[in-house]
Order: structure tokens, then C-alpha cells, then sequence
């Protein structure tokens, strides 16, 4: 596993080696960088579903365990062991290759998606390690409730996958209440309502939630009021306002996002302790 | 220094219903009528025969403390089991009388009708019957503090 | 000490109990062996004895009072599980110490010459060495750490005749050099009587027999003699099992004491313990256990020719 990280940093790096010296343009490159983008995003899933979901089960399956949890470490000790090297080793090299991600994100010939994109936010270092920790201890756990190594690994993936699904496309979002702000032009009229035409932020890297059109006082439209005249419009200063997260929370949000996910790691972890401590070998 | 290893090895019979210590016990006396043990030799270690046997420890230390009581050997804490006597021998004389007794009850158990398998048997369990009652007066002027082991043997032995 | 202690012990597998009402009291320094048809709960009391299972009903103990498990219990107690189960990806060397960074008390130098003994090849892998050898390696880990009761399930079922020889020798020898107790379980019942001097038989989740096999021996005799309404007549002893054959009956009878003499016609004989097992594994309501009273079955219903 940590060999496969290794692999993809040291691609990644000559990817981004031959596409500077080639081409900027949309080319072959741009694609091959986002499947890469994509790859990396499955590692922490792989990392779940390959070693940490049979961790616990095969031993189960195999009946190791009888032969592990009888020793004299017992059994906490010796899940420590097994997780906790693995676990930290892992989440270092996902830091690392969001780190290496972050300088050559930086690049011009990697512009694509903006910042807040999925994509680029879980490979930053601190979540990218984060979502490392928690697809193992996920599959820790799972492998410690299922008891049986492949459908561990299947439930491995798709719980990590429904808690990426919700988490990218709508929690991550709403980490803190997202900012109002109505953006300085007065709109002409209804066909404005929506922002066509208008460039949506004013501060750089904000993250656009939605848009309406609104008094100055911050009520929004209804549809009623939508059918009005553009020169109702003018009259009552409607302003199309953004909900937004600015900018200046992405490095918070990081935080936030890792801080969870290590709380929730942590939680799965001590259930798998305790299951594993009651439960027969 | 521990002696250099034992003259003899053991081996077992398992088909013939003789307890395994009493084989143990029935082996050394053999080895020192045929002369391969002497006084002052090691019997085998304990670890060594459980070992080559797969047998229970307790079965050789029953079988050696047999040999301490039959004056046969003796324990050396921290060394081992060594020979510590020598098996009366009887004279040739006297077995020539003895064996001319013997074949005049032959002939007499003969003439009575029994055959080979006949006379066997009813030597062996009268063998057996007067071994027994001689041990069981020797353990009783000796106190009652070998009782189990020889209730095994007896069971072992009519088998 | 006891080696193991259990008081009333149940163990219940969603709707069948594997183990049931099972006292018993095993002191150490005894080589016990585990007795009783596949399925009859040995795996199940010595996985509870080991920690591995927790009882649904009553109390186990071991080593004078530990509870399975504890750390207390875990560092002082040594088990080969069912098929020896090992780390097979593992060269033997590794699975050694693998072993040895899970104890805290382990003998490296005799682990390691054992292994040289037994001429275990280290940078084999565990899957590609012999049942035999396999079984050596589980054997050796469980000795490293120097427990003071062996708890070995099975440890003979997958193993030909004379790497079962080998194995108890070599089980044996531990025993002559440590004074380490062992409990081991086994289907196969002619090979015990030179190993084992205490002998728990388990039958249908019940506990059926324990106790010393030495004094199970001389408590129970065969008798032969006249068949018929006869063999019906032998008050005096608790009849375990009837055998009749036209005009001869075979008897298992115990006895209060070896000294017992035989009812006139009846000849007497001593019972291996083969046919002492077998005869009480044929008839499960049988049972004899420590103390003084006798099972009531084992005296009244047993007699049924």
C-alpha cells in the first residue's frame, strides 16, 4: 500500500515533469492528470477495504485469532499494534503527497477545477491524511463487526464511499453558516435573478452556495415578486445575493474536516475495541 | 558432571496389557540378568524416555521408584537414576533341580488330560496368583504406602 | 491449585447449548486428556478455559482462581488452538517472532533449539511445512512463554501416526522438565492411556466422567459369566454397561474399591480404559464425578441388555 503511494507521487511528478515541458493546452496530459487526480482519491478507500477490512476478519476466518488474542499482550495490545503503525505510516505519505499536490496544483498547466472542487480539496495534506485514517479504521471496524474478510471490503467501500458522497457535495459546505453578501450591481431585471452574466464572487476563492435576488435589507425575492419590471427592479435597489463561504475559511474548513474525521476514526476504533474485546475469536 | 547416556533404550508393547511401568520395570530387570546394565550405570533420563516413548513422566518415575523398592536402583537428585543392585542369579544346580520338578508336574498335568494352551494358562495365572499374594505380603510389612501402584499392576497383569 | 475450575458452567449457541451444568475441578500436575464424540463441547470448555468464549451461564476459573483471559490468566496459560492455526504467509522464523513481540515472558534460546531439534527449517514458510512440523511450531510458541498449563484442542486430529508419536513425546518431555500441567482434547480414545492420568469425558454437552485415571481403572472391573436373568442380579455393584451374548453376559461394573471380589460364577477382570470410555460414551445417562455419591442412573437404568 505504501509502496502504491510511493508510486503515485513519484508519477505524479513526472507526469507534471513532461506536461510542463509539453504542452499547456487541453491535451492527452490534462486528462492523464485527472485521472491521476482520481486515483489518488481512491487510495484512502483502497487503504480501507484492502487492509484494514481484513485486519481484524481474516484473523477471524483463519482462526489466528485464537492464536493472537491468547497471548500475553492480549487483545487491545495487540489491535494497537496492528493499526497504529500501519495507520500512521499511511497517513504521513498521504500528507506528503498532499503537500507535493499543492506546489504542483500551483502550476499554471495544473489550473482546472477551482479550489474548493472535491477533487482538490480532500488531496490537500490535512484531509487527505484524514480520510487515509478514517478508510482503515472504517475497515477495522467493519472487519471486526462483519467477521468475514470479503464482506468487510464491501462494506468498506460503500460506506466510505456514501460518507465521501454526502460529505463532498453537501456537508463540507455547511461546516460553518455560509456568508451573505449582495454583489454591487443593481440588477436590470428578472433575467438577472440567477446571476447569468454576472460574475458571482467578488473575494478570490470564495465558494458560491446559491444566488437570489433581494432587497438591500436582505429579504429575498419571492416569485411573485419576480414577474415585477425592471424598473421595479432599479426602484427598490434588488441586488443579487450570494450565499457563500469565503475564501478565507479554506484553510479552517481543512481543519475542520480532519478534526472529525480523526474524531470519527477514533470512535470507530474504540467500537471496534470493545466488540473485539467481548466477542469470541 | 551428568554420566555419559544409558546403556539401554526402552520400547514398548502396547499390545500386551502389561501397565507401561511395569514393562519399564520389566526391562531393566531383563537388561541385568542379560548382563547389559551393572551396577553404577544411568537408567535412561526421564525427559529422554517420556521423550522416545511419548508417555507420561509420571509413568518412568513410578516405574524407577518400583526399581528403588525392588533394590534394583537408585536416585541421584540432580544426575539421574543409576543401578544400584544386581538380580539374585540362581545357581546351575539349583535350576536343574528345579526344572526336574517342573517336568514330573508336567508329566502329571499331562496324564490329567491338559494340553499345551491348558498347562500355559494355568501356569501363567497361578504365577500371577502366587506373585501377587507374595508382593501383597511384602507391601504389607513394608506399610501401606505403595497400595495404588501395585492395585494397577495387578489389574494390568491379569489382562 | 487448580488448573481449571468451573462451577455450573453453560454455553449456549443461539439455540443450542454446547455445554451444560458442567463442575468440575482439574488440579494440577496432571496430563488431562478431553474425551467425547465430535460436537460433545470439548473445543467449546477449553476455548472458555482459554478466554476465547465467554460463558452464558455459571463461572470458569484457572490457575487457582484467574478468570480466562485476564492478562493474569493469559501470560500463565499456553494454547494451541484446533489445527494449530499460524500466520501460513509467514517464514517460521517470523511467525517465531511474531509470537515473541506479543509475550512479555518468552525463552528465544529454547524456542530457537527446539526448532533446531526438530530440524524445523526457519526461512520456510509455515503453510509449506508438514502437519507435523506445523504442529511442532504451534507447540513450541505455546512452551516459549513458559506457562504453567497447556491447553491443547485437538492437537493430534490432523497429524499422521508418527508425527503424532513425535508430538507427544515431545509434549511429554515439556512436561518431565517443567512440571507444567496439560490439558489436551482428543476423539480418539486407544492413545491416551499411556499419556494422559486424568480423564474428563464430555458426552452431549454434559460432563459424563472425571477423575484420575488410575482410580477410575481400579474402580471399574469386567466381569463374564452366566447371561440371562443373572446378570440382572448383581446388586452389589453399579452396572455400567451389558453385553449379552447367548448364554454369556459381559459386565461393566464399578466398584467401590479394586479389593472388590467377584460374585461366585462370575470371573473378574480389569477394564482398559478404552472400554471404560466407550462403554460410558455408549450410554450417556451414565456418569461418575468427584465425590462420594453415586449417579443414580448410573446404577438402575444402565442395566437394559
Amino acid at each position: 500500500m505504501l509502496g502504491l503511494f510511493v508510486l503515485a507521487a513519484v508519477l505524479l511528478w513526472l507526469n507534471h515533469q513532461t506536461a510542463t515541458r509539453f504542452s499547456p493546452t487541453i491535451s492527452a496530459e490534462a486528462l492523464i492528470r485527472a485521472a491521476w487526480l482520481i486515483l489518488l482519491q481512491f487510495m484512502p478507500v483502497l487503504a480501507g477495504a484492502f487492509l484494514g477490512a481484513p485486519l481484524v476478519a481474516r484473523e477471524l476466518e483463519n482462526g489466528t485469532a485464537r492464536l493472537a488474542w491468547t497471548q500475553e499482550a492480549g487483545r487491545i495490545r495487540w489491535l494497537v499494534a496492528e493499526v497504529v503503525p500501519v495507520t500512521a505510516v499511511l497517513a504521513v505519505a498521504a500528507a506528503a503527497i498532499g503537500l507535493e499536490l499543492r506546489w504542483l496544483l500551483a502550476r499554471p498547466a495544473w489550473t482546472g477545477p477551482g479550489t474548493w472542487s472535491p477533487a482538490r480539496f480532500d488531496l490537500r495534506p490535512l484531509p487527505f491524511a484524514g480520510w487515509v485514517t478514517l478508510g482503515i479504521c472504517l475497515g477495522v471496524f467493519l472487519g471486526a463487526a462483519i467477521r468475514r474478510t470479503v464482506p468487510a471490503m464491501a462494506a468498506t467501500l460503500g460506506c466510505y464511499a456514501a460518507l465521501l458522497y454526502v460529505t463532498s457535495l453537501w456537508w463540507r459546505m455547511h461546516y460553518l453558516p455560509p456568508l451573505h453578501r449582495p454583489l454591487p450591481h443593481v440588477l436590470v431585471g428578472p433575467e438577472y435573478s440567477y446571476g447569468y452574466g454576472i460574475p458571482l464572487t467578488s473575494g478570490p476563492g470564495d465558494y458560491v452556495l446559491s444566488a437570489a435576488p433581494g432587497r438591500p435589507d436582505g429579504r429575498l425575492l419571492t416569485s411573485a415578486q419576480l414577474d415585477h419590471p425592471a424598473s421595479w427592479f432599479r426602484l427598490h435597489h434588488i441586488r443579487l445575493w450570494v450565499t457563500y463561504q469565503p475564501g478565507s475559511r479554506f484553510g479552517l474548513f481543512q481543519v475542520i474536516e480532519f478534526g472529525w474525521l480523526i474524531v470519527l476514526a477514533t470512535i470507530l476504533m474504540t467500537v471496534a475495541a470493545v466488540l473485539i474485546r467481548r466477542r469470541a475469536a | 558432571m551428568v554420566p555419559a547416556g544409558s546403556p539401554i533404550s526402552f520400547r514398548l508393547d502396547p499390545g500386551s496389557g502389561v501397565p507401561t511401568y511395569l514393562q519399564l520395570v520389566h526391562q531393566v530387570e531383563q537388561a541385568l540378568r542379560l548382563g547389559y546394565l551393572k551396577e553404577g550405570d544411568r537408567l535412561p533420563t526421564v525427559k529422554g524416555a517420556v521423550e522416545s516413548l511419548a508417555i507420561n513422566p509420571n509413568t518412568v518415575l513410578k516405574a524407577y521408584r518400583e526399581l528403588e523398592h525392588r533394590g534394583l536402583a537408585t536416585g541421584r537428585p540432580g544426575q539421574g537414576t543409576f543401578i544400584a543392585g544386581t538380580l539374585r542369579r540362581v545357581g546351575l544346580a539349583e535350576q536343574a533341580a528345579l526344572r526336574k520338578g517342573l517336568l514330573a508336574w508336567l508329566r502329571t498335568a499331562d496324564e490329567a488330560g491338559l494340553d499345551a494352551d491348558g498347562i500355559e494358562a494355568l501356569f501363567a495365572t497361578s504365577l500371577r496368583d502366587f506373585l501377587d499374594r507374595r508382593d501383597e505380603k511384602r507391601s504389607q510389612r513394608r506399610g501401606a504406602g505403595h497400595r495404588q501402584g501395585r492395585a494397577r499392576g495387578q489389574a494390568g497383569e491379569v489382562a | 491449585m487448580n488448573v481449571i475450575e468451573t462451577c455450573a458452567l453453560g454455553k449456549r449457541y443461539r439455540r443450542n447449548w454446547a455445554l451444560r451444568d458442567c463442575s468440575l475441578t482439574v488440579p494440577a500436575g496432571h496430563v488431562v486428556a478431553l474425551v467425547g464424540p465430535n460436537g460433545a463441547g470439548k473445543t467449546t470448555l477449553l476455548n472458555l478455559a482459554a478466554g476465547l468464549l465467554r460463558p452464558t451461564r455459571g463461572q470458569v476459573s484457572v490457575l487457582g482462581g484467574e478468570r480466562p483471559g485476564s492478562a493474569a490468566a493469559r501470560s500463565r496459560t499456553g494454547f494451541v488452538a484446533q489445527d494449530a492455526p499460524l500466520y501460513g504467509h509467514l517464514p517460521a522464523g517470523d511467525m517465531l517472532r511474531v509470537a515473541r513481540n506479543l509475550n512479555l515472558t518468552w525463552d528465544e534460546d529454547r524456542a530457537q533449539a527446539r526448532l533446531a531439534e526438530l530440524a524445523i527449517p526457519l526461512d520456510r514458510k509455515v503453510r509449506q511445512l508438514s502437519g507435523g512440523q506445523r504442529a511442532q511450531l504451534a507447540l513450541t510458541i505455546a512452551l516459549a512463554k513458559r506457562p504453567e498449563v497447556l491447553i491443547l484442542d485437538e492437537p493430534l486430529a490432523s497429524l499422521d501416526p508418527l508425527a503424532r508419536h513425535d508430538f507427544m513425546g515431545s509434549l511429554m518431555a515439556a512436561v518431565a522438565e517443567d512440571s507444567l500441567s496439560v490439558v489436551f482434547s482428543s476423539h480418539v480414545v486407544s492413545e491416551l492411556e499411556r499419556i494422559a492420568d486424568y480423564l474428563l469425558v464430555l458426552n452431549e454437552g454434559r460432563l459424563q466422567l472425571a477423575g484420575e485415571v488410575d482410580a477410575l481403572l481400579d474402580t471399574h472391573r469386567i466381569l463374564t459369566g452366566p447371561g440371562g436373568e443373572m446378570a440382572l442380579n448383581l446388586k452389589q455393584f453399579a452396572v455400567v454397561q451389558v453385553r449379552q451374548a447367548g448364554a454369556q453376559a459381559q459386565l461393566l461394573v464399578r466398584t467401590s474399591s479394586a479389593a472388590d471380589p467377584a460374585p461366585p460364577g462370575w470371573l473378574s477382570s480389569p477394564a482398559s480404559l478404552e472400554d471404560l470410555v466407550l462403554a460410558y460414551l455408549r450410554d450417556p445417562k451414565a456418569s461418575v464425578l468427584p465425590g462420594p455419591e453415586v449417579t443414580a442412573a448410573a446404577g438402575g437404568e444402565a442395566v437394559r441388555a
